[in-house]
């Protein structure tokens, strides 16, 4: 548990997309109530500022956060990526606000994909940070899947949580909740494939030391993360297929699958293996 | 622009450490922090024989690293600050500790343990090739109190001409990584880099 503020930065920021992006496609597709929407796209930013004051508690030097701007003279992966999180957050805000105060409602139409795609543009560039031709157990496309695949499962699971609890006002809300149950059990089996697929590909690194057999606590995280990824979002999935609207199994639900999804990251951080792992 | 770099002889180098502790002098580094760190690797086991006779094959030697002022230093590369910077004068990677934000992103890149957060000032710090002395005419501090002439410092060319260009030695890892300004002597005991029969006997001091 070497980097928790790096867990809970980019577990946080990717959810914070997950959600902007899913309840953008809910916003395209469903037309739901106007105000709900409001709300919840409001609580992305709520996640993403966790997040953000999250990753300040990494440096060493808080009040000089705004150096990490002067590594883009040479397209440093970490300044990019602190851009990249102020371009989504700045065209989600914006986004927001327009929403809020009634502004330009054909211009909101544009604003919005473009801020989705800023949010997908965002976990590449913070994926970018850790694929390090150095950091021989980061450096694969393993690494931006699994932090794309965070964003697509906590994502339709906070979105639900979000529309369920304010269901009295939202119309056309158990088609929509059908179809993010369905869209987060199509997520998680990608995750769960991909992830088998990944600790394969860890287990056969031509290392000197073995990923698996650095961690004490390694394969119990990993059990528990499964356990709770499933867990989590069967209990959502089945309550939307049934038809259910309270927003409490979704919540708890968001809760698990969120807890499962920080430590699966807290075991990426905790494997990090060095192209000097001999030394 | 010269780039310095070291050579390092394990032929010669008896792991008295000496490098280590003159470098924690001069710098007054805290415990648990070396800007040069010497490795133990060692391996080997019993072999039996046709006559049903055993004998070992045990290995030995040992390795001071410090910074090895990369041609391409994944450090500089990874650095959000530019506060990790190769000086132009002589290729030495230095950290100007008014910048440095401390988010420890050179230490994750670095594949040879340089950079290490300083707990009290936190920012970066590291072996900067002792490049004061150097102005003055002098060496760098570990190279002058190597009681086994082990190290020496100075222009990477003239050093390859004299030694060659091998820096593949284990613990170390490939130098097409990061192509150090680093020269390893070897000994009769020497592994190439990715060797999996010995391992390092020392990994708490050195930081592992």
């Amino acid at each position: 548990m070497s980097q928790l503020s790096l867990v809970f930065f980019t577990v946080l920021a990717q959810s914070a997309v997950g959600l902007f992006v899913t309840l953008g496609l809910v916003e395209m597709l469903a037309k739901p109530n106007e105000k709900v929407m409001t709300r919840s796209f409001m609580a992305v930013f709520v996640l993403l500022g966790l997040g953000a004051v999250a990753s300040i508690t990494h440096l060493g030097q808080p009040f000089r956060m705004f150096n990490v701007l002067l590594g883009l003279e040479h397209f440093s992966a970490l300044s990019l990526e602190i851009v990249a999180l102020s371009l989504f957050g700045g065209a989600g805000v914006t986004y927001t606000a327009m929403r809020l105060f009634g502004i330009a409602p054909g211009l909101q139409k544009l604003v919005l994909p473009v801020a989705m795609v800023l949010g997908v543009v965002l976990i590449l560039a913070i994926s970018r940070v850790y694929t390090l031709a150095t950091v021989t157990s980061w450096n694969s496309n393993w690494t931006p899947f699994q932090f794309l695949m965070t964003a697509a499962v906590v994502g339709p699971i906070a979105a639900a949580a979000l529309l369920r609890f304010q269901s009295v006002n939202l119309s056309g809300l158990a088609l929509t909740d059908k179809a993010l149950g369905m869209a987060v059990l199509m997520t998680m089996t990608i995750a769960l494939v991909g992830y088998v697929g990944y600790l394969f590909w860890l287990g056969q690194l031509p290392v000197a030391v073995n990923p698996m057999a650095m961690l004490s606590y390694g394969q119990i995280l990993t059990v528990v993360r499964l356990v709770l990824l499933v867990g989590g979002v069967l209990m959502f999935a089945v309550s939307a297929m049934r038809g259910g609207n309270s927003g409490y199994p979704a919540a708890i639900s968001f809760v698990v699958v969120l807890a499962s999804e920080f430590m699966g990251r807290a075991f990426f951080y905790d494997i990090y293996l060095s192209a000097g792992s001999g030394m | 622009m010269a780039q310095m770099g070291f050579y390092v002889d394990t032929s010669k180098c008896t792991g008295c450490k000496t490098c280590q502790l003159s470098c924690k002098d001069k710098n007054d580094l805290p415990v648990g922090m070396n800007w040069r760190r010497v490795y133990e690797y060692s391996g080997g086991d019993w072999v039996q024989h046709e006559d049903g006779t055993f004998s070992n094959d045990v290995f030995a030697y040992y390795v001071s690293i410090s910074c090895n002022h990369c041609a391409q230093p994944a450090c500089t590369k990874a650095c959000p600050t530019g506060a990790m910077h190769k000086r132009e004068e002589d290729g030495l990677v230095v950290v100007d500790n008014t910048v440095c934000v401390g988010c420890r992103y050179c230490e994750m890149a670095c594949p040879y343990g340089a950079p290490q957060f300083n707990p009290v000032k936190k920012v970066m710090s590291k072996c900067d090739g002792c490049y004061e002395r150097v102005a003055t005419g002098q060496q760098p501090v570990c190279v002058e109190s190597c009681p086994l002439r082990a190290l020496e410092f100075g222009p990477i060319d003239e050093l390859r001409a004299r030694y060659g260009n091998r820096a593949d030695i284990a613990p170390l890892p490939d130098p097409t990584l990061t192509n150090p300004s680093v020269i390893i002597g070897t000994s009769r005991n020497s592994r190439l880099s990715g060797d999996k029969e010995g391992k390092i006997e020392n990994p708490q001091e050195v930081g592992l």
